[in-house]
């Protein structure tokens, strides 16, 4: 998997390439863990029903309800969801996907099996679920909860070793890989994460139908049970956060403003929820409102969010560690590049290639694309003109040509001098307002400090 | 290229084309089903809607306005393994292909959501409660929709088989769309091809459920002899106008790929399919003459079909073999298949079958 693939990569205007399939991936996420969460609610509510504690008879009736918002939601966007994150995937960062597929495609394809057995069992019990005996509602319930949930354990597993490959680096062992030092705790944690989705989302479920108030509260007490395992988050976050690499620990722990923030937000989030959810729900047993169910939910996919949003950062300046850098190259291939520059074979021109004054803005601008363009826009979200547009030509030479130096979120510059001379002029031409003229930078001691800079920044 | 597709292959290349042709006929026979059988309501609706007497559903209606919104789940969920595959076969023509597409390929994702949604709301009492002209309209819109989708999948197809001159003046042109003289052929035999599919599964459907709701069983031996003789009919129009298709496709093809396609390495899949087809016409057109279904008649159907589907699948794989770098490809193929996990895949694939099918067993047995 050496050989470095050129694809053609588009601009994405002031959206940075990371927050479109972030987004996309939050989304998918949530709706995701609700379809997990809730089927393990409907095999509660179920045995709850048959096993003689549904003093109100309701039980039965509130799944059968429940079951059409799982189909209607989980089914249809969480299904397309899944395949849209494939292809946003290949749409960001195509040789990232790619080594993914390729390392774990069997597992995949395992995870594929239980897609399957989820379909035919939840589309079965949607169907004919009414009309079924007891045991073979709680079975295909079983069925159906125990194939969403695998689902998310083979996932967990890719998702986790992408942050924490563990020694698979050594060994370049699938079940290394997979059984990684974050998989337990991330896999118990987004358990929780599921029960709680599915739980928020009942109350809400349960205020829409038109039942007596004493049936309600009833119905709501069960479903906060599946709230309370919430107080095991604390346990399971230090040991998710100690599992981390040092510098990845770093970021969470104050080393990164926005990722510290965003950690904030979700501890926070889930800290409204527990407490809502533990004293209010549970101990004293008070009721819910639809609007009070509907914000606890929002808090709820903040926090997702928020969760998503820290577990990507920390991975920085990798999509996977230690293998393969946030703009998709190998250690490898960037010293390689370093050689033969990283352009000099990319098939792809430029799209207007007429907007730039000399080639040498016109590579600065493809090695933008190659290199940056991931996380990085010209003047729109993480733009570089705001991020360096106050630098001086001297000083963006250096902080590029070390780049994993002056930012350790960053990956190394994968490319000789001519390409950083490059992209320090077409930079200095964006700040300056893009000018129909630009005169060719080409002088040899600049070359040689560069040169010289990028020396002392080898090692990855 | 003289011996049977995929032995003469190296082992990993061979294990991962058949996993792709055998997942994507399982994809296509679900996928035919919710393409056909959309049109085909579509189409009735129209017929029906602006009628001045209101005319009830027919069974086979029914049993698609019913069935669909399962079909196009299944077939979502199904086409998750050939997509799985044909990233590990062709990952840089498959990518190249997406990424040149860009918002026009990525466009299918809500363009599916919105047919699935309509799906369900054709289902509704919200829907049944408007004025009956509304609902033609609504599965002109989800037909439009699948037909948008199938298109892009053909056009992502045959752009991923181009050469990388090809390729990069697509992207310096900031082209959206592939125009090629294969697409319109291409879709009309996935098109065409859907109704025998799409015929077989509905007579399984009338079959089992033939029955059920009969209030006069005379009326109803009636009504289900009607539909078998429809489903006959439409049965052999769809195998007629394939061929045609077919026929029109390989007339576009090179000799090069043509040679491909009648050697070693593929005929016996065309044979396949030949006979695939003659057998389907000759119990379609047993079908129509008698108008009622009975098991063994339809396994032979079914059986059929999957043959037709199975070879054409690996007719289409070969002609994109004639195009690649097959000696290229093998070498990421070995790659690939050194990587752990085929045992795991391998138990869990018979575990979960085996549990499908005794869950559908016991539901079906339990009704």
């Amino acid at each position: 998997m050496n050989a470095f693939e050129y694809y053609p990569l588009h601009d994405f205007g002031p959206l940075m390439k990371g927050l479109v399939i972030g987004g996309l991936g939050i989304f998918h996420v949530f709706l995701a863990q609700f379809a997990i969460g809730g089927g393990m609610l409907m095999c509660y509510f179920e045995w709850l029903g048959q096993s003689g504690r549904d003093r109100l008879g309701v039980m039965r009736k509130f799944v059968d309800d429940y079951f059409k918002y799982l189909v209607l939601i989980s089914f249809v966007m969480g299904a397309l969801t899944g395949v849209g994150m494939w292809f946003t995937s290949i749409q960001i960062s195509p040789r990232t996907i790619g080594l993914m597929v390729h390392e774990f495609h069997w597992l995949w394809a395992t995870e594929w099996t239980f897609f399957c057995l989820e379909v035919v069992a939840g589309y079965t019990f949607f169907r004919y679920g009414k009309r079924l005996p007891n045991s073979l509602r709680l079975k295909l319930l079983v069925a159906y909860s125990i194939a969403a949930w695998f689902s998310l354990f083979w996932i967990n597993g890719i998702l986790s070793w992408q942050l924490t490959p563990g020694t698979w680096t050594e060994s370049r062992d699938v079940w290394d890989g997979f059984f990684n030092p974050s998989f337990w705790p991330s896999l118990f944690f987004r358990t929780i994460v599921c029960m709680v989705i599915a739980a928020l989302a009942a109350c809400v479920v349960i205020n829409t139908m038109p039942l007596p108030s004493e049936v309600r509260q009833r119905l709501i007490f069960h479903a906060s049970h599946f709230l309370l395992p919430m107080v095991l988050m604390p346990v399971l976050g230090v040991w998710f956060v100690a599992v981390l690499p040092v510098d990845s620990r770093q970021w969470v722990l104050g080393g990164s403003v926005a990722i510290t923030l965003f950690m904030n937000v979700a501890v926070g989030a889930s800290v409204l929820i527990a407490g809502y959810a533990v004293i209010g729900l549970y101990w004293q047993r008070l009721t819910i409102n639809g609007a009070t169910a509907t914000l606890l939910l929002v808090l709820a996919f903040g926090a997702t969010a928020g969760g998503e949003f820290v577990r990507e950062g920390v991975r920085k300046p990798f999509t996977v560690r230690q293998t393969l850098y946030s703009n998709s190259m190998t250690p490898t291939q960037i010293a390689q590049f370093r050689e033969t520059g990283s352009v000099t074979l990319d098939p792809y021109p430029l799209l207007n290639a007429d907007r730039y004054p000399n080639d040498q803005i016109r590579l600065g601008a493809r090695v933008f694309r190659l290199q940056c363009s991931i996380c990085h826009t010209e003047h729109g979200v993480n733009g570089l003109v705001h991020l360096a547009g106050t630098w001086t030509d001297s000083q963006r030479r250096m902080n590029i040509a070390k780049l994993q130096h002056t930012k350790n979120f960053m990956p190394p510059f994968a490319g000789p001098p001519e390409e950083v001379e490059a992209l320090v002029q077409w930079l200095d031409w964006l700040v300056e307002h893009e000018p129909s003229e630009w005169p060719i930078s080409d002088n040899p001691e600049v070359r040689q400090q560069i040169a010289n800079w990028l020396e002392e920044a080898s090692d990855f | 290229m003289d011996v049977l597709f995929p032995f003469g292959f190296p082992w990993p290349t061979a294990l991962y084309l058949t996993l792709y042709v055998l997942t994507l006929t399982l994809h296509m026979l679900l996928m035919h089903y919710v393409l056909a059988g959309s049109a085909w309501v579509a189409a009735s609706s129209f017929f029906t809607a602006f009628k001045s007497s209101p005319t009830r559903p027919s069974k086979i209606i029914k049993l698609l306005q019913d069935w669909l919104p399962f079909a196009l789940g299944g077939a979502i969920t199904a086409g998750v393994a050939p997509l799985l595959f044909v990233q590990i076969l062709y990952q840089r023509e498959f990518y190249t292909a997406n990424l040149l597409l860009f918002h026009r390929w990525m466009s299918i994702l809500p363009v599916l959501i919105v047919a699935f949604y309509l799906l369900y709301l054709q289902k509704s009492k919200w829907l049944e409660q408007r004025r009956p002209q509304l609902r033609p309209f609504v599965w002109l819109i989800i037909v439009a929709c699948f037909g948008f989708v199938g298109y892009s999948w053909t056009e992502n197809h045959l752009l991923s088989l181009q050469s990388q001159d090809v390729w990069t003046n697509f992207f310096a042109d900031r082209e959206i769309f592939f125009a090629s003289v294969q697409i319109l052929p291409r879709l009309s035999i996935w098109f065409a091809g859907a109704f025998s599919t799409l015929c077989m599964i509905l007579a399984w459907q009338v079959h089992v459920h033939r029955g059920e709701t009969a209030s006069d069983p005379r009326a109803e031996a009636a009504g289900n002899s009607f539909d078998v003789r429809t489903l006959s009919r439409v049965g052999m129009a769809s195998i007629a106008l394939t061929i045609l298709a077919s026929g029109i496709y390989g007339s576009t093809l090179k000799k090069e790929i043509l040679q491909y396609l009648f050697s070693g390495l593929a005929w016996p899949y065309v044979v396949g399919a030949v006979i695939g087809w003659i057998v389907q016409f000759a119990v379609w057109l047993h079908l129509s003459k008698v108008g009622t279904t009975a098991r063994p008649t339809l396994f032979i159907l079914t059986t059929t079909v999957v043959t037709t589907a199975v070879s054409l699948n690996v007719l289409r794989e070969v002609v994109r073999l004639a195009q690649v770098d097959v000696v290229a490809l093998q070498t990421r193929h070995a790659e690939a298949a050194s990587v752990g996990g085929l045992g795991v895949f391998t138990f869990f694939l018979v575990l979960n079958s085996l549990v499908i099918v005794w869950l559908v067993r016991s539901v079906a047995k339990s009704k």
